[in-house]
């Protein structure tokens, strides 16, 4: 293989490095969200179950 | 319902999209091949943004512990752990493009040089920092330690580079922050730049994900102790 | 009239549960108060989170007016606490250990005070004994004449006749009386008969929320019985008591703060006392400097195995050895410090002691840093031995010392981090070696340059780079430290 080709190998490579990680990466922080967002679910029926609870403390976030 | 479904992130992301495609098709098409290092030097463009953005992400960590502890405002909190998180990602992308432009230009994965040594040390610090974070059970002391973790951290990376710097340097100097005027020909500077460019709108656009996804996170904490709070009326 | 103490709103979550919740009262000054209720049902955490050891989730704490802060010297003067963990030290004599105490708490006629309480404890014949010579009962004697010594405002006991003898146990509320008479005195304990005896008001908690609050009748012990039993049932008598309307709002927002009422000279002899004590326990049970000295010798016999060095290459390689053997010290040391403290279970002493935490913090870096250079010094003669190179110079071993400054500045920081941490003893390396590499550097540069390897005149800026390195860490330490020692 010519110097130029073995270059634009490595090139090929490193590009496909960077997306694989960046993709690989979101597709991590998508599914940890979708997780998260059924434990939220599950905890909002919980609560559903007991609707004479107080509810305004539950906004205590922002 | 990504990072709450807003307008604005889909403004966002058709921004970096073509911010990105821009910048991809001038690393590729647009700009000169170097002349020494060949087709190679066009893995520069993407390696040294993506270095940008992980200095940037660990200031963020620097930044946010530090108004956390002056707060206590779990908002802070999550900036600095989303920032460590992307922080970790772009540092490892950096250290394996970084490995195979060397192989090609050095001739050596590897040098002990002030930069790339400065980086791995960068890598082990914040690696560090989102192991402890999972090693602490109590929220609060979670925030509070690892704030403590993300400045020192942060802080020892100036003396971190100097040791490394005067102890051994083998790295290309500087080429665009330099008292003389950047060196590098304009068509790789402007490349440069909208990289740069395409790689921060990235970088915003996956600290909002993550901040999204950490919220999340809070929230089902925050819920589980209300749940707690009211259980005992059960 | 202001209270002794208050709680209100007071939350506290221990992981996944709440261990109290929503508890509001006052505790006037010269009361006692009985804290009644089953096992788990949060008196324990009660008593911590007014003692300061725990910080509330929600709601807040307050010692005679002014809110429970660990940064707040002043306000941890005024509390006295004897919980589970005994906050003596075990290689202490009895009056040792109230020395220590006398002189962190700053009592005024120290010595008379420890004079009339161990007369009254009965321990005055003990005074010379090892605390750990002594037994169950004279412990929790020695736990509460640390509790009273300090004349507390607010006196918080968890079980303290647990194993007291007879005769103490029936003097206890007359030595309260005579030490801590005016104190607000709270105290958890299973024994209602001893609680009629005891106190004219009771607390009972049931699975972390205040089911009772009512006056006990004096000495009837199965009256009382009747009523927590009462209160539990949920036939409660919580409003039997008029809530304290003492105003609160003024110090929301943490006035009072920076006022310790704590001169230089006090935070020196604090300072001094807890240096002395580390050094005179290192002294009695020999632990740390001897087993890290020969960990850092061992180092240096594997790195002379593991090398082939070219006989001109020798002096560059020891020099590395050197200053690589005393960084795993650092990280071996580091854990140390906080660690030690952690198993003899007096953290908790160090953590409600009214010393600053920047002054606790160059106490205990001080005490490390002297640990290592011991170690670095130790290590320096074997390198020499077993590499055969001159490393007995005077520049060598001041850059050793400033490296140990450097190192126990940062190893003390991320000690004291990670001693509450789970797997502490792998975590402390991973975070401690990367943000300590600059002195490894520096000080081989250093050394090589005193050894003729590079230029003479290249020792100065590498031994400016760890002074600064040492300065840096020890100020952001010295300001970070009260985030750290947390719950």
């Amino acid at each position: 293989m010519s110097e130029n080709s073995m270059f634009l190998l490595f090139l090929f490579i490193g590009y496909a490095v960077v997306w694989i990680g960046i993709v690989g990466y979101m597709l991590y922080v998508a599914a940890r969200l979708r997780a998260v967002e059924r434990d939220l679910d599950s905890l909002r029926g919980m609560r559903e179950e007991n609707p004479d609870e107080p509810r305004d403390s539950a906004s205590s976030d922002g | 319902m990504l990072a709450g479904g807003s307008r604005s992130i889909w403004g966002l992301t058709a921004a970096t999209f073509i911010a990105m495609s821009a910048a991809i098709y001038m690393i590729f098409m647009y700009a000169p091949m170097e002349r020494v290092q060949g087709n190679i030097q066009r893995l520069f463009y993407a390696h040294m943004s993506m270095a940008w953005i992980a200095y940037l992400s660990f200031f963020m960590v620097f930044v946010g512990g530090a108004i956390y502890l002056a707060r206590r405002s779990a908002k802070w909190d999550r900036i600095a752990r989303s920032a460590a998180t992307i922080g970790v990602v772009f540092t490892t992308l950096v250290l394996i493009t970084g490995c195979l432009w060397g192989t090609r230009v050095w001739g050596a994965c590897w040098t002990w040089d002030a930069r790339l040594t400065t980086t791995l040390i960068l890598w082990f610090i914040y690696v560090g920092y989102l192991m402890l974070r999972g090693y602490i059970q109590e929220p609060q002391s979670r925030r509070r330690l690892a704030a403590i973790v993300g400045i020192a951290g942060f802080v020892v990376v100036p003396i971190n580079f100097l040791s490394v710097y005067w102890w051994r340097t083998l790295h290309p100097a500087p080429t665009v922050l330099r008292a003389d005027g950047p060196t590098l020909p304009p068509p790789m500077l402007a490349t440069l730049l909208v990289t740069v460019f395409a790689f921060t709108l990235l970088y915003v656009l996956l600290m909002r994900h993550q901040m999204a996804l950490e919220r999340l996170i809070d929230e089902v904490d925050d819920m589980q102790f209300q749940l707690l709070l009211t259980e005992r009326k059960l | 009239m202001t209270p002794a103490a208050s709680a209100r709103s007071l939350t506290c979550r221990l992981g996944g549960t709440l261990a109290i919740r929503e508890l509001t009262f006052d505790i006037d000054p010269g009361e006692r108060i009985a804290l009644l209720g089953a096992n788990g049902s949060g008196k324990t955490t009660l008593l911590r989170a007014l003692a300061g050891l725990l910080s509330p989730t929600v709601g807040s704490t307050f010692v005679c007016g002014s809110r429970m802060s660990r940064a707040e010297v002043a306000t941890r003067r005024m509390v006295g606490y004897s919980g589970h963990n005994p906050h003596q030290y075990d290689d202490l004599t009895v009056r040792e250990n109230l020395a220590l105490v006398a002189a962190t708490f700053v009592v005024d006629d120290a010595s008379d005070r420890i004079d009339h309480l161990t007369h009254d404890l009965a321990l005055d014949e003990y005074g010379r004994r090892r605390a750990r010579e002594l037994s169950r009962g004279l412990q929790q004697r020695l736990a509460l004449a640390i509790a009273l010594l300090p004349n507390p405002r607010l006196l918080l006991l968890d079980e303290p006749e647990a194993a007291l003898d007879g005769a103490t146990r029936a003097r206890l509320g007359e030595i309260i009386d005579a030490h801590a008479g005016s104190a607000g005195f709270l105290f958890a304990t299973h024994d209602l008969d001893r609680a009629a005896a005891l106190a004219k008001r009771a607390l009972v908690l049931d699975r972390g929320a205040l089911v009772g609050d009512f006056e006990v009748c004096r000495g009837d012990g199965r009256k009382l019985l009747e009523d927590v039993a009462g209160a539990v049932e949920g036939r409660s008598r919580l409003a039997a008591r008029p809530r304290n309307t003492f105003d609160y709002s003024a110090d929301l927002d943490g006035t009072g703060q920076g006022t310790s009422g704590l001169s230089l000279g006090d935070s020196a002899r604090q300072l001094a006392a807890i240096v002395g004590k580390d050094l005179r326990l290192e002294w009695r049970t020999r632990e740390v400097v001897p087993a890290l000295s020969l960990l850092s010798v061992l180092m240096v016999v594997a790195f002379s195995l593991a090398f082939v060095v070219p006989a001109e290459d020798v002096p560059a390689v020891a020099a590395g050895v050197l200053w690589a053997s005393l960084a795993f010290a650092t990280v071996v040391g580091g854990m140390r410090v906080f660690a030690a403290e952690r198993d003899q279970g007096t953290m908790e002493a160090l953590i409600l002691a009214p010393i600053s935490r920047a002054g606790l913090y160059l106490a205990k870096a001080s005490v490390n840093f002297l640990f290592l250079a011991a170690v670095g010094l130790f290590s320096m003669v074997s390198v020499m031995i077993l590499f055969d190179v001159a490393l007995l110079r005077w520049d060598v071993a001041g850059l050793l010392i400033l490296g140990s400054a450097a190192f126990a500045s940062v190893g003390s920081l991320y000690g004291a981090l990670a001693a509450n941490v789970r797997a502490r003893e792998l975590l402390i390396p991973v975070l401690l070696l990367p943000v300590s590499l600059p002195v490894l550097i520096g000080g081989v540069a250093a050394t090589l340059g005193s050894l003729g390897v590079t230029s003479t005149a290249s020792q100065f800026p590498w031994a400016g780079l760890l002074a600064a390195f040492c300065a840096i860490f020890a100020g952001l330490a010295a300001m970070l430290f009260e985030h750290i020692l947390g719950d």
